[in-house]
Protein backbone atom coordinates (compact mmCIF):
# COMPACT_ATOMS: atom_id res chain seq x y z
CA UNK A 1 0.00 0.00 0.00
CA UNK A 2 1.16 3.42 -0.53
CA UNK A 3 0.91 6.38 1.33
CA UNK A 4 0.62 9.81 -0.60
CA UNK A 5 1.33 12.41 1.73
CA UNK A 6 1.29 16.08 0.04
CA UNK A 7 3.49 18.63 1.48
CA UNK A 8 2.11 22.00 2.33
CA UNK A 9 3.42 23.69 -0.90
CA UNK A 10 1.89 20.69 -3.00
CA UNK A 11 -1.52 21.54 -1.32
CA UNK A 12 -0.95 24.85 -2.14
CA UNK A 13 -0.76 24.73 -5.98
CA UNK A 14 -3.99 22.55 -6.12
CA UNK A 15 -5.98 25.39 -4.39
CA UNK A 16 -6.74 26.83 -7.42
CA UNK A 17 -8.40 23.64 -9.26
CA UNK A 18 -10.35 23.53 -5.76
CA UNK A 19 -11.59 26.90 -5.73
CA UNK A 20 -12.69 26.22 -9.11
CA UNK A 21 -14.84 23.49 -8.11
CA UNK A 22 -12.50 20.68 -10.55
CA UNK A 23 -10.46 18.83 -8.07
CA UNK A 24 -11.16 14.95 -7.94
CA UNK A 25 -12.77 13.76 -4.90
CA UNK A 26 -10.16 12.15 -3.74
CA UNK A 27 -7.48 14.69 -3.83
CA UNK A 28 -10.59 17.42 -2.10
CA UNK A 29 -10.66 15.10 0.93
CA UNK A 30 -7.18 15.54 1.40
CA UNK A 31 -7.13 19.33 0.66
CA UNK A 32 -9.61 19.97 2.80
CA UNK A 33 -8.13 18.38 6.06
CA UNK A 34 -4.97 20.05 5.17
CA UNK A 35 -6.77 23.43 4.77
CA UNK A 36 -8.54 23.25 7.79
CA UNK A 37 -5.47 23.42 9.71
CA UNK A 38 -3.61 25.54 7.95
CA UNK A 39 -4.52 29.17 8.25
CA UNK A 40 -1.79 29.88 5.32
CA UNK A 41 -4.54 27.93 3.12
CA UNK A 42 -7.87 28.94 4.44
CA UNK A 43 -6.87 32.57 3.95
CA UNK A 44 -5.05 31.56 -0.15
CA UNK A 45 -8.18 29.51 -1.00
CA UNK A 46 -10.98 32.27 0.51
CA UNK A 47 -9.40 34.59 -1.88
CA UNK A 48 -9.20 31.84 -4.96
CA UNK A 49 -12.85 31.17 -4.37
CA UNK A 50 -13.91 34.36 -4.79
CA UNK A 51 -12.15 35.05 -7.47
CA UNK A 52 -13.59 31.95 -9.56
CA UNK A 53 -17.14 32.97 -8.26
CA UNK A 54 -16.30 36.18 -10.35
CA UNK A 55 -16.28 34.28 -13.21
CA UNK A 56 -20.07 33.41 -12.89
CA UNK A 57 -20.40 37.47 -14.11
CA UNK A 58 -18.61 37.13 -17.63
CA UNK A 59 -22.19 36.11 -18.81
CA UNK A 60 -24.62 39.09 -19.07
CA UNK A 61 -27.67 39.29 -17.80
CA UNK A 62 -30.74 38.05 -20.32
CA UNK A 63 -34.12 38.95 -20.51
CA UNK A 64 -35.80 35.41 -19.86
CA UNK A 65 -38.79 34.50 -21.84
CA UNK A 66 -42.32 35.91 -21.55
CA UNK A 67 -44.17 34.01 -18.32
CA UNK A 68 -41.14 32.78 -16.64
CA UNK A 69 -41.38 34.71 -13.10
CA UNK A 70 -45.29 33.85 -13.33
CA UNK A 71 -44.22 29.80 -13.54
CA UNK A 72 -41.62 29.68 -11.07
CA UNK A 73 -43.08 32.24 -8.91
CA UNK A 74 -46.18 29.95 -8.56
CA UNK A 75 -44.43 26.78 -8.40
CA UNK A 76 -43.10 28.25 -5.18
CA UNK A 77 -46.51 29.61 -4.24
CA UNK A 78 -48.18 25.55 -4.61
CA UNK A 79 -44.93 23.93 -2.93
CA UNK A 80 -44.99 22.91 0.98
CA UNK A 81 -43.69 25.34 3.40
CA UNK A 82 -40.69 24.30 5.22
CA UNK A 83 -42.03 23.63 9.28
CA UNK A 84 -39.42 25.87 10.40
CA UNK A 85 -41.19 28.50 12.87
CA UNK A 86 -38.43 31.32 11.24
CA UNK A 87 -39.28 30.00 7.72
CA UNK A 88 -40.96 33.25 6.59
CA UNK A 89 -38.51 35.59 8.16
CA UNK A 90 -35.67 33.87 6.55
CA UNK A 91 -37.80 34.08 2.75
CA UNK A 92 -38.00 37.88 3.49
CA UNK A 93 -34.48 38.31 3.78
CA UNK A 94 -34.11 36.92 1.13
CA UNK A 95 -36.45 39.02 -0.90
CA UNK A 96 -34.83 41.83 1.09
CA UNK A 97 -31.16 41.54 0.12
CA UNK A 98 -32.65 41.65 -3.46
CA UNK A 99 -33.22 45.47 -2.87
CA UNK A 100 -30.38 46.23 -0.57
CA UNK A 101 -28.02 44.76 -3.19
CA UNK A 102 -28.89 47.20 -5.18
CA UNK A 103 -27.93 50.05 -3.26
CA UNK A 104 -24.41 49.84 -3.03
CA UNK A 105 -22.15 51.79 -5.09
CA UNK A 106 -20.41 50.40 -7.88
CA UNK A 107 -17.15 50.06 -6.22
CA UNK A 108 -18.13 48.30 -3.51
CA UNK A 109 -19.14 44.83 -5.33
CA UNK A 110 -15.30 44.03 -6.91
CA UNK A 111 -13.68 46.14 -3.70
CA UNK A 112 -16.05 43.38 -1.30
CA UNK A 113 -14.95 40.28 -2.98
CA UNK A 114 -11.59 41.19 -3.66
CA UNK A 115 -10.66 42.25 -0.21
CA UNK A 116 -13.25 40.11 1.88
CA UNK A 117 -13.51 36.83 0.45
CA UNK A 118 -15.73 34.43 1.71
CA UNK A 119 -14.66 31.40 3.70
CA UNK A 120 -15.44 28.07 1.83
CA UNK A 121 -13.83 26.01 4.70
CA UNK A 122 -15.62 26.66 8.30
CA UNK A 123 -14.10 26.26 11.46
CA UNK A 124 -13.07 22.34 11.55
CA UNK A 125 -15.22 19.85 12.97
CA UNK A 126 -18.27 22.32 12.63
CA UNK A 127 -22.01 21.07 12.27
CA UNK A 128 -23.29 21.48 9.27
CA UNK A 129 -27.27 21.03 8.46
CA UNK A 130 -28.65 20.11 5.37
CA UNK A 131 -32.33 20.10 3.88
CA UNK A 132 -33.46 16.30 3.23
CA UNK A 133 -35.93 16.31 0.25
CA UNK A 134 -38.82 14.04 -0.96
CA UNK A 135 -40.54 15.03 -4.79
CA UNK A 136 -39.37 19.18 -4.49
CA UNK A 137 -40.43 19.14 -0.93
CA UNK A 138 -39.00 19.25 2.42
CA UNK A 139 -39.07 16.12 4.39
CA UNK A 140 -36.45 16.38 7.05
CA UNK A 141 -32.72 17.33 7.85
CA UNK A 142 -29.19 15.75 7.61
CA UNK A 143 -27.04 17.19 10.63
CA UNK A 144 -23.35 16.45 9.43
CA UNK A 145 -20.64 16.51 11.94
CA UNK A 146 -17.23 17.35 9.67
CA UNK A 147 -14.97 16.39 12.74
CA UNK A 148 -13.23 12.97 13.08
CA UNK A 149 -14.74 10.90 13.47
CA UNK A 150 -17.39 12.19 10.81
CA UNK A 151 -20.99 11.62 11.75
CA UNK A 152 -24.71 12.32 10.80
CA UNK A 153 -27.65 12.75 12.29
CA UNK A 154 -30.74 12.26 10.48
CA UNK A 155 -34.59 13.75 11.34
CA UNK A 156 -37.72 12.45 8.81
CA UNK A 157 -41.40 13.37 8.63
CA UNK A 158 -42.79 12.15 5.58
CA UNK A 159 -46.19 11.12 5.33
CA UNK A 160 -46.69 7.70 3.44
CA UNK A 161 -42.56 6.54 4.43
CA UNK A 162 -42.43 3.12 4.97
CA UNK A 163 -42.00 1.77 8.21
CA UNK A 164 -38.04 1.25 7.39
CA UNK A 165 -35.74 3.19 5.28
CA UNK A 166 -32.37 1.83 4.16
CA UNK A 167 -29.75 4.83 4.74
CA UNK A 168 -27.17 5.24 1.58
CA UNK A 169 -24.31 8.08 1.12
CA UNK A 170 -23.08 8.64 -2.20
CA UNK A 171 -19.61 9.95 -2.20
CA UNK A 172 -18.33 12.64 -4.76
CA UNK A 173 -16.57 10.08 -6.82
CA UNK A 174 -19.68 7.82 -7.24
CA UNK A 175 -19.26 5.16 -4.83
CA UNK A 176 -22.18 3.90 -2.97
CA UNK A 177 -21.38 3.32 1.02
CA UNK A 178 -24.47 1.72 3.02
CA UNK A 179 -25.22 3.15 6.54
CA UNK A 180 -28.31 0.96 7.59
CA UNK A 181 -31.31 0.50 8.37
CA UNK A 182 -33.54 2.82 10.46
CA UNK A 183 -36.98 2.47 11.99
CA UNK A 184 -40.01 5.41 10.83
CA UNK A 185 -43.49 5.61 12.94
CA UNK A 186 -46.22 6.96 10.91
CA UNK A 187 -43.26 8.24 8.24
CA UNK A 188 -41.48 9.87 11.33
CA UNK A 189 -37.90 9.30 13.04
CA UNK A 190 -34.16 10.39 13.70
CA UNK A 191 -31.02 8.07 14.17
CA UNK A 192 -27.47 8.96 14.00
CA UNK A 193 -24.53 7.07 12.32
CA UNK A 194 -20.82 7.16 12.23
CA UNK A 195 -19.74 8.05 8.45
CA UNK A 196 -16.72 5.92 6.63
CA UNK A 197 -15.77 8.88 4.51
CA UNK A 198 -15.51 12.85 5.43
CA UNK A 199 -19.21 13.99 5.01
CA UNK A 200 -17.09 16.65 2.90
CA UNK A 201 -16.85 13.64 0.35
CA UNK A 202 -20.62 13.06 0.62
CA UNK A 203 -22.59 13.94 -2.65
CA UNK A 204 -25.75 12.50 -1.45
CA UNK A 205 -27.68 11.09 0.98
CA UNK A 206 -30.23 8.84 -0.29
CA UNK A 207 -33.03 6.95 1.99
CA UNK A 208 -34.55 4.47 0.35
CA UNK A 209 -37.71 1.66 0.50
CA UNK A 210 -36.38 -2.28 0.81
CA UNK A 211 -37.44 -3.06 -2.88
CA UNK A 212 -34.80 0.31 -3.64
CA UNK A 213 -37.18 2.63 -4.08
CA UNK A 214 -35.94 6.18 -3.00
CA UNK A 215 -38.13 7.71 -0.15
CA UNK A 216 -36.33 11.03 0.31
CA UNK A 217 -32.73 12.59 -0.15
CA UNK A 218 -30.04 15.42 0.09
CA UNK A 219 -28.41 16.40 -2.78
CA UNK A 220 -25.48 18.86 -2.24
CA UNK A 221 -26.17 20.77 -5.61
CA UNK A 222 -26.70 23.59 -3.59
CA UNK A 223 -24.38 25.82 -0.87
CA UNK A 224 -23.60 23.66 2.74
CA UNK A 225 -23.70 26.16 5.80
CA UNK A 226 -22.95 25.57 9.76
CA UNK A 227 -25.83 25.02 11.76
CA UNK A 228 -25.10 27.85 13.90
CA UNK A 229 -25.42 30.21 11.09
CA UNK A 230 -29.05 29.79 11.33
CA UNK A 231 -30.92 31.39 14.26
CA UNK B 1 -49.59 32.18 2.11
CA UNK B 2 -48.99 35.55 3.76
CA UNK B 3 -49.20 38.60 1.72
CA UNK B 4 -45.63 39.17 2.73
CA UNK B 5 -44.44 36.38 1.36
CA UNK B 6 -45.92 36.39 -1.81
CA UNK B 7 -44.62 39.82 -2.21
CA UNK B 8 -41.41 38.18 -1.24
CA UNK B 9 -41.23 35.89 -3.89
CA UNK B 10 -42.10 38.32 -6.92
CA UNK B 11 -39.42 40.19 -5.68
CA UNK B 12 -36.47 37.25 -5.48
CA UNK B 13 -37.69 36.03 -8.83
CA UNK B 14 -38.25 39.59 -10.41
CA UNK B 15 -34.40 40.49 -8.92
CA UNK B 16 -32.19 37.63 -9.80
CA UNK B 17 -34.30 36.21 -12.93
CA UNK B 18 -32.14 38.12 -15.63
CA UNK B 19 -28.91 37.06 -14.28
CA UNK B 20 -29.75 33.64 -13.39
CA UNK B 21 -31.25 32.97 -16.90
CA UNK B 22 -28.21 35.00 -18.54
CA UNK B 23 -25.37 32.79 -16.94
CA UNK B 24 -27.74 29.51 -17.94
CA UNK B 25 -27.75 30.51 -21.58
CA UNK B 26 -24.28 31.53 -21.07
CA UNK B 27 -23.41 28.26 -20.03
CA UNK B 28 -25.66 26.31 -22.09
CA UNK B 29 -26.44 28.00 -25.26
CA UNK B 30 -29.51 26.63 -25.38
CA UNK B 31 -32.52 28.74 -24.33
CA UNK B 32 -34.66 25.98 -23.37
CA UNK B 33 -32.63 24.33 -21.65
CA UNK B 34 -31.53 27.46 -19.77
CA UNK B 35 -34.88 27.74 -19.20
CA UNK B 36 -35.27 24.87 -17.39
CA UNK B 37 -31.97 25.15 -15.02
CA UNK B 38 -33.11 28.62 -14.34
CA UNK B 39 -36.53 27.52 -12.88
CA UNK B 40 -34.96 24.96 -11.15
CA UNK B 41 -32.16 27.55 -9.37
CA UNK B 42 -34.30 29.96 -8.44
CA UNK B 43 -36.57 27.12 -7.11
CA UNK B 44 -34.11 25.43 -4.79
CA UNK B 45 -32.46 28.40 -3.57
CA UNK B 46 -36.18 29.87 -2.24
CA UNK B 47 -36.37 26.20 -0.75
CA UNK B 48 -32.89 26.12 0.66
CA UNK B 49 -33.30 29.90 1.96
CA UNK B 50 -32.87 28.62 5.95
CA UNK B 51 -29.59 27.36 5.44
CA UNK B 52 -28.40 30.35 3.48
CA UNK B 53 -25.76 32.09 5.48
CA UNK B 54 -24.84 35.59 4.58
CA UNK B 55 -21.30 35.53 6.14
CA UNK B 56 -20.39 33.25 2.77
CA UNK B 57 -21.39 35.64 0.39
CA UNK B 58 -24.20 37.42 -1.31
CA UNK B 59 -27.39 36.19 -1.90
CA UNK B 60 -26.75 36.51 -5.67
CA UNK B 61 -23.42 34.65 -5.19
CA UNK B 62 -24.97 31.88 -3.88
CA UNK B 63 -28.19 31.73 -6.68
CA UNK B 64 -25.46 31.89 -9.43
CA UNK B 65 -23.66 29.28 -7.81
CA UNK B 66 -26.74 26.66 -7.66
CA UNK B 67 -27.33 27.83 -11.27
CA UNK B 68 -23.57 27.49 -12.36
CA UNK B 69 -23.67 23.91 -10.63
CA UNK B 70 -27.02 22.94 -12.40
CA UNK B 71 -25.70 24.01 -15.87
CA UNK B 72 -22.88 22.52 -15.54
CA UNK B 73 -24.41 19.01 -14.12
CA UNK B 74 -26.98 19.54 -17.54
CA UNK B 75 -23.76 20.11 -19.85
CA UNK B 76 -22.16 17.21 -18.73
CA UNK B 77 -25.17 15.05 -20.37
CA UNK B 78 -24.03 16.38 -23.33
CA UNK B 79 -20.40 15.75 -23.18
CA UNK B 80 -19.81 18.68 -25.62
CA UNK B 81 -18.86 22.08 -25.05
CA UNK B 82 -21.70 24.65 -26.69
CA UNK B 83 -19.69 27.56 -26.96
CA UNK B 84 -15.77 27.69 -27.81
CA UNK B 85 -14.21 30.21 -24.14
CA UNK B 86 -13.27 32.75 -26.77
CA UNK B 87 -16.25 33.61 -28.19
CA UNK B 88 -17.67 33.30 -24.57
CA UNK B 89 -15.65 35.94 -23.73
CA UNK B 90 -16.18 38.21 -27.00
CA UNK B 91 -19.93 37.64 -26.25
CA UNK B 92 -20.36 39.01 -22.94
CA UNK B 93 -17.69 41.86 -24.01
CA UNK B 94 -19.67 42.80 -27.44
CA UNK B 95 -22.97 42.73 -25.48
CA UNK B 96 -24.76 46.18 -24.59
CA UNK B 97 -27.96 44.68 -23.52
CA UNK B 98 -27.72 45.47 -19.71
CA UNK B 99 -30.16 46.98 -18.06
CA UNK B 100 -29.85 49.96 -15.74
CA UNK B 101 -30.48 47.79 -12.88
CA UNK B 102 -27.41 45.47 -13.67
CA UNK B 103 -25.57 48.05 -13.99
CA UNK B 104 -25.94 49.45 -11.02
CA UNK B 105 -24.81 45.72 -9.23
CA UNK B 106 -23.60 44.04 -11.44
CA UNK B 107 -21.86 46.18 -14.55
CA UNK B 108 -18.71 46.82 -12.11
CA UNK B 109 -17.96 42.81 -11.62
CA UNK B 110 -18.74 41.74 -15.05
CA UNK B 111 -16.67 44.74 -16.53
CA UNK B 112 -13.50 44.08 -14.41
CA UNK B 113 -13.71 40.26 -14.59
CA UNK B 114 -14.08 40.91 -18.51
CA UNK B 115 -11.01 43.07 -18.42
CA UNK B 116 -9.24 41.22 -16.70
CA UNK B 117 -9.69 37.83 -18.38
CA UNK B 118 -8.65 39.92 -21.46
CA UNK B 119 -5.19 40.98 -19.52
CA UNK B 120 -3.90 37.24 -19.15
CA UNK B 121 -2.91 35.06 -22.31
CA UNK B 122 -5.16 33.55 -23.97
CA UNK B 123 -4.78 30.09 -23.80
CA UNK B 124 -5.13 30.39 -19.97
CA UNK B 125 -7.91 32.59 -20.07
CA UNK B 126 -9.33 29.40 -22.26
CA UNK B 127 -8.58 27.05 -19.45
CA UNK B 128 -9.85 29.32 -16.96
CA UNK B 129 -13.49 29.48 -18.76
CA UNK B 130 -13.60 25.98 -19.09
CA UNK B 131 -12.64 25.07 -15.56
CA UNK B 132 -15.20 27.90 -14.38
CA UNK B 133 -17.72 27.91 -16.27
CA UNK B 134 -17.98 24.50 -17.77
CA UNK B 135 -16.92 22.92 -15.48
CA UNK B 136 -13.91 20.76 -17.03
CA UNK B 137 -11.01 19.37 -15.11
CA UNK B 138 -7.29 19.78 -15.93
CA UNK B 139 -7.27 16.15 -17.35
CA UNK B 140 -10.43 17.13 -19.78
CA UNK B 141 -8.61 20.56 -20.41
CA UNK B 142 -5.71 18.79 -21.48
CA UNK B 143 -8.20 16.36 -24.32
CA UNK B 144 -9.94 19.07 -25.26
CA UNK B 145 -6.77 21.89 -25.95
CA UNK B 146 -4.58 18.86 -27.12
CA UNK B 147 -1.92 19.60 -24.63
CA UNK B 148 -0.42 17.22 -21.56
CA UNK B 149 -2.24 16.93 -17.96
CA UNK B 150 0.86 19.26 -16.25
CA UNK B 151 0.73 22.56 -18.66
CA UNK B 152 -3.52 22.06 -18.65
CA UNK B 153 -2.63 22.25 -15.06
CA UNK B 154 -0.16 25.10 -15.04
CA UNK B 155 -2.53 26.93 -17.13
CA UNK B 156 -5.80 26.74 -14.90
CA UNK B 157 -3.02 27.89 -12.11
CA UNK B 158 -1.51 30.55 -13.67
CA UNK B 159 -4.24 31.94 -15.08
CA UNK B 160 -6.40 32.09 -12.12
CA UNK B 161 -3.96 33.65 -9.93
CA UNK B 162 -3.14 36.27 -12.54
CA UNK B 163 -6.69 37.31 -12.04
CA UNK B 164 -6.64 37.50 -8.58
CA UNK B 165 -3.39 40.10 -8.83
CA UNK B 166 -4.91 41.84 -11.57
CA UNK B 167 -8.06 42.25 -9.66
CA UNK B 168 -6.29 43.12 -6.45
CA UNK B 169 -4.37 45.71 -8.32
CA UNK B 170 -7.55 47.28 -9.63
CA UNK B 171 -9.20 47.64 -6.05
CA UNK B 172 -6.00 49.60 -4.82
CA UNK B 173 -6.02 51.87 -7.93
CA UNK B 174 -8.83 52.66 -7.06
CA UNK B 175 -8.58 54.02 -3.87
Amino acid sequence: MTMNIHSHDEFQEELVEFALGILDGRARAALVEHVEGCPDCTERLAELSATADLLMYVPVGVEPPLGFDSGIIERIRQSQPLPHRWRPRVWQLLAAAASVVVSFGLGWTLDHVVTKPTTPVQAAGSIKRHVLEANGRDVGTVYAYAGSPAWMYVTIDAKGAPASVRCTIITTSGARRFIGTFALANGRGSWGANLPVSFKSVRNVVLSSSSGAVVAQFDNATWNVPAYGVN
Amino acid sequence: MASGDEASIVAFVRRYQRRVFGLAVGILADRGAAEDVAQEALFRAWRHAPVFDSRRGSVENWVLTITRNLSIDALRKRRSIPTDPDELVALARASTSATMEEAVDSRSMSTSILRALESIPSDQRRAVVLSSLYGRTALEIADIESIPLGTSKTRIRAGLTKLRSILESEVESSR
